[in-house]
């Protein structure tokens, strides 16, 4: 074995200093790069979310009638309030939307008449008959046993249909005022007119028939004649059974009744369940002057006249009642319909609404110049001008129409 | 005790020593060699951070690492990108437009394009001169009055391409109806020289039967039409049939044929010299379309129509209406052939329908019963059936309604007046309508709350199933141009 070189007590056998630092951080680096690499692989991932589609926000409803602003303006311009029942209030609303007033409050009213030069306003609320006052409060007109189905009036005079049931007749009418005071019988039963600038009114007359189809598990009773006169003077038959019959079919009877507001035209809508429905025009003398056929299955739901400027014009609010919509209220109603515009000096017609904006309709008006016709249905208010051209617009106006007066309610 | 024993000179530390170091480390007697006691306690030192930091390394990389990925939520999967061409162009939820179909339009150029709905695979399909031509040509012209008393088009397309994108039928520059091919620019006439048409041939879906109508005027400007036919025929050109009056429709499937009761117009007697909305005087005719018929490629007609029920129809919006200028001009087929909506029109309007009264009404007619069941609207425009049974019509108001059997109508658009809707055409699957002006709105029909709108890239042309408009090289229709002189009534078929 060879000897190494030098002296070896200055040869140094002494081991390494070890590096302490250096271990430890060492160490400590590959503990860590260690313990994430186990943690990695070992911990368990959370779910994932589900994933995200871009889908642009959906819209908040379907399509609506568009509100025309010009047309909303004009009609705004020219007509007075509309008279809405909302949430169980009388209101009275502009046109556009504005200046909406609640005019009574806990009033389901169906009818109204006036508000006249005093301001007296009269409605028909659940067949009850009421002056509404200047402060809301109600106050029950006629007798109170009388149940009401149809109202009429001009100023403060009032004419109501009943409502039959028990011992009260078909044709027990009152004439009242809605000052107050005693009622007058009159023979007429619903439904009943009054013409809006003369002294005549209208209603049915008999022979009375039960007819089935008109409203749900129960017969109506429905007159077969229309008689006219004086408000308090002798009634006079304007069309008997038998030429209603003729015009209108072997089980007509009468439905709605409309006078002219010079009370030289009545339009009567007659008609029965299941078969056609017709508007018949006569002159106060019983002549006719019309025949306004509805289309096939639909039902009149309103008939009335507007005076523009001396043009008489007749509109025909009529509603699909084939099969289930038959009995159906009319606010409830899932069918279509349309409201035909019939021109008294020219004898021409035509269509002023039909379609979506009639499903479920429940009020009809004129406006008081005669100019448009206010649709009220769940989806909102329709407003249809006609001057030479049709223009149509929705309002900003909710609830059910009721009366579209010249006058606001003071 | 043993003396502890030093490496030998010349033989270095080697592991044998160190582990006699620690031994010696232990706690023991005290005879140690103090130069091995030396350092000692930094070797001890050496060895043990290193096993206490890599356990605090193990310790802490783990729970810092185990909180960073449990605490993790993983990015979300993204949906479809709607991108493409109509990317910031369209309005609404343009992806659903997928796989729905593909649109045919054509443009100034004459040229004839192919798109899907949702706006991709953007395709050329060829070019027709008369195409172009057609862009040149009012859409109803001075001479077209008194044919617009004959039929009128359903919508305002001015050409249809069949689903292969070849076939396009149209109306030449002279008013004759045609079919043309685009792969090889040819273009036959359907009607005999010197005919016009008043509408777009009509054809069946595979576009094996296609027939015209075609008119001659009694002499210049506003005269009325001297006579009316309608020619039937198959993919070769063979005449299937030649009828007295005008064609409406034809069934999908080529085995029926909505045309003019002849008879109905006996019945009716000739249509009287009228101005007609606005019009100067156009000369009457006893050609004009009082009733309806179903012809049977099978054989044989079969009333569906009469004049009596068009009366009636049409008291419904005019209760004093003239029944003498009553004429049906627009018919169209349900898809299940036993319907029908029919437009009528009063001819002796002399007044604008705009600001006058009421001169048409659409009316569903039921072709067994032949009952008309009139659908009121303030001047009728457009009317299209759905492929699932339901029909959209339009109207004054600007609004686009839907009817389907047992359901309410439904408001599908309120803005065909802003828009210049000129045409609705369904898809395929009937699923949407398109109402096309200078926008292209499509509206979902059994949800209308959904809708989406861009810009017309062209004129609407059709509408065809996914994978539609591939040239497939069908031959067109050939009617040998000038083919005889128009027949007379009855002249063929029962």
């Amino acid at each position: 074995m060879g000897r190494l070189l030098g002296d070896p007590e200055v040869w140094d056998d002494s081991p390494s200093r070890p590096r302490v630092l250096v271990r430890g951080l060492v160490g400590l680096a590959a503990g860590l790069a260690a313990g994430g690499l186990v943690a990695f692989a070992v911990v368990p991932r959370p779910p994932a979310p589900p994933p995200e589609v871009a889908v642009p926000p959906p819209p908040a409803e379907g399509p609506r009638v568009r509100v025309e602003q010009q047309t909303l303006y004009n009609v705004s311009l020219s007509a007075g309030p509309l008279l809405v029942t909302r949430s169980g209030r009388l209101e009275q609303v502009k046109p556009d939307g504005t200046d909406r007033r609640v005019v009574a409050q806990n009033v389901r009213a169906s009818a109204a008449v006036g508000p006249g030069r005093d301001g007296t306003l009269v409605v028909l609320d659940s067949g009850v008959i009421a002056r509404v006052g200047r402060d809301g409060a109600t106050t029950r007109l006629g007798p109170a046993d009388f149940l009401a189905d149809g109202l009429a009036g001009r100023d403060e005079r009032l004419l109501a249909c009943a409502e039959p049931g028990g011992s009260r007749r078909p044709d027990s009418g009152l004439l009242l005022s809605a000052a107050g005071g005693r009622s007058r019988p009159v023979k007429l039963g619903c439904p009943v007119a009054w013409a809006s600038g003369a002294e005549v009114i209208a209603g049915a007359g008999g022979p009375w028939t039960a007819v089935k189809g008109i409203e749900r598990d129960r017969a109506v009773q429905r007159g077969t004649s229309v008689l006219v006169g004086r408000p308090g003077g002798r009634l006079r038959v304007l069309l008997g059974a038998r030429e209603l019959r003729a015009a209108a079919g072997r089980r007509a009877t009468v439905e709605a009744v409309a006078l002219t507001p010079d009370g030289k035209l009545a339009a009567v809508a007659a008609g029965s369940p299941g078969r056609p429905w017709v508007v018949l025009v006569l002159r106060a003398d019983g002549g006719r002057v019309a025949r306004i056929p509805l289309a096939t299955g639909h039902r009149p739901a309103w008939v009335g006249w507007s005076d523009r400027q001396g043009t008489v014009t007749l509109a025909v609010a009529a509603v699909d009642r084939r099969g289930d919509l038959a009995t159906a209220p009319l606010a409830s109603r899932q069918g279509g319909g349309y409201v035909l515009a019939w021109d008294a000096g020219t004898r021409t017609a035509r269509v002023l609404a039909a379609g979506a904006p009639m499903v479920a309709a429940d009020g009809f008006a004129w406006s008081s110049d005669g100019e448009s016709v206010g649709i009220s249905s769940p989806g909102g208010v329709l407003l249809v001008l006609q001057i030479d051209v049709v223009y149509t617009t929705a309002a900003p106006v909710t609830g059910t129409l009721v009366a579209w007066p010249r006058e606001a309610v003071p | 005790m043993k003396a502890r024993r030093r490496p030998r000179p010349g033989r270095s530390a080697g592991p044998g020593d160190r582990l006699l170091a620690w031994r010696s480390a232990r706690p023991g007697p005290s005879a140690v060699d103090p130069l091995a006691e030396r350092g000692r306690g930094r070797r001890r030192l050496a060895l043990l951070v290193p096993v206490v930091t890599v356990t605090c390394g193990l310790v802490a990389g783990g729970v810092a690492v185990g909180r960073t990925v449990a605490g993790s939520r993983p990015a979300p999967e993204r949906g479809p990108v709607v991108d493409g061409p109509l990317a910031g162009r369209a309005n609404g939820p343009v992806e659903q437009l997928r796989d729905t179909g593909v649109l045919f339009f054509t443009d100034q150029q004459g040229r004839a394009f192919r798109q899907t709905a949702d706006g991709r695979d953007h395709r050329l399909l060829g070019q027709l001169k008369e195409l172009r031509a057609l862009t040149e040509r009012p859409f109803l012209d001075q001479v077209d009055v008194a044919a617009s008393l004959l039929a009128v088009p359903t919508d305002r397309r001015r050409a249809e391409l069949a689903p292969d994108g070849n076939l396009v039928y149209l109306l030449q520059p002279d008013g004759a109806a045609a079919v043309g091919r685009l792969q090889d620019g040819s273009v036959r006439r359907l009607v005999p020289a010197g005919w016009r048409s008043p509408t777009l041939p009509r054809h069946s879906s595979d576009g094996a039967v296609v027939g015209a109508c075609g008119y001659r005027l009694a002499g210049q400007g506003f005269a009325g039409v001297k006579v009316a036919r309608s020619w039937i025929l198959d993919r070769s050109g063979g005449e299937l049939a030649t009828l007295p009056g005008c064609l409406y429709d034809l069934a999908d499937d080529g085995s029926s044929a909505l045309v003019t009761d002849p008879a109905q117009g006996r019945l009716a007697g000739p249509v009287p010299d009228a101005e007609y909305q606005g019009s100067p005087l156009v000369g009457g005719s006893d050609q004009l379309t009082r009733g309806l018929r179903l012809w049977r490629r099978g054989g044989g007609f079969r009333p569906v129509l009469s004049f009596a029920e068009v009366t009636r129809a049409f008291r419904a919006v005019q209760p004093e209406v003239d029944p003498r200028g009553l004429v049906v001009v627009t018919a169209s087929l349900g898809p299940d052939r036993r319907r029908a909506l029919v437009r009528i029109v009063d001819a002796l309007t002399g007044e604008r329908p705009r600001t006058g009264k009421e001169a048409g009404v659409l009316a569903l007619v039921d072709l067994a019963s032949g009952r008309a069941e009139p659908i009121p609207q303030h001047l009728p425009g457009l009317a299209a059936w759905l492929p699932t049974g339901g029909y959209v019509h339009t109207g004054g108001a600007g609004l686009a309604t839907y009817v389907a059997r047992e359901r309410p109508p439904a408001l599908l658009a309120a803005t065909l007046a802003q828009e210049g809707t000129a045409v609705m055409a369904a898809s395929p699957d009937g699923g949407w309508l398109l109402l096309a002006g200078s926008v292209w709105r499509f509206v979902r029909v059994d949800d209308p709350a959904v809708q989406v709108t861009y810009p017309a890239p062209g004129r609407f042309a059709g509408w065809a199933a996914e994978g539609s408009g591939e040239p497939q090289g069908g031959a067109p229709v050939d009617r040998p141009e000038g083919s005889g002189e128009p027949q007379g009534p009855g002249a063929s078929g029962p």
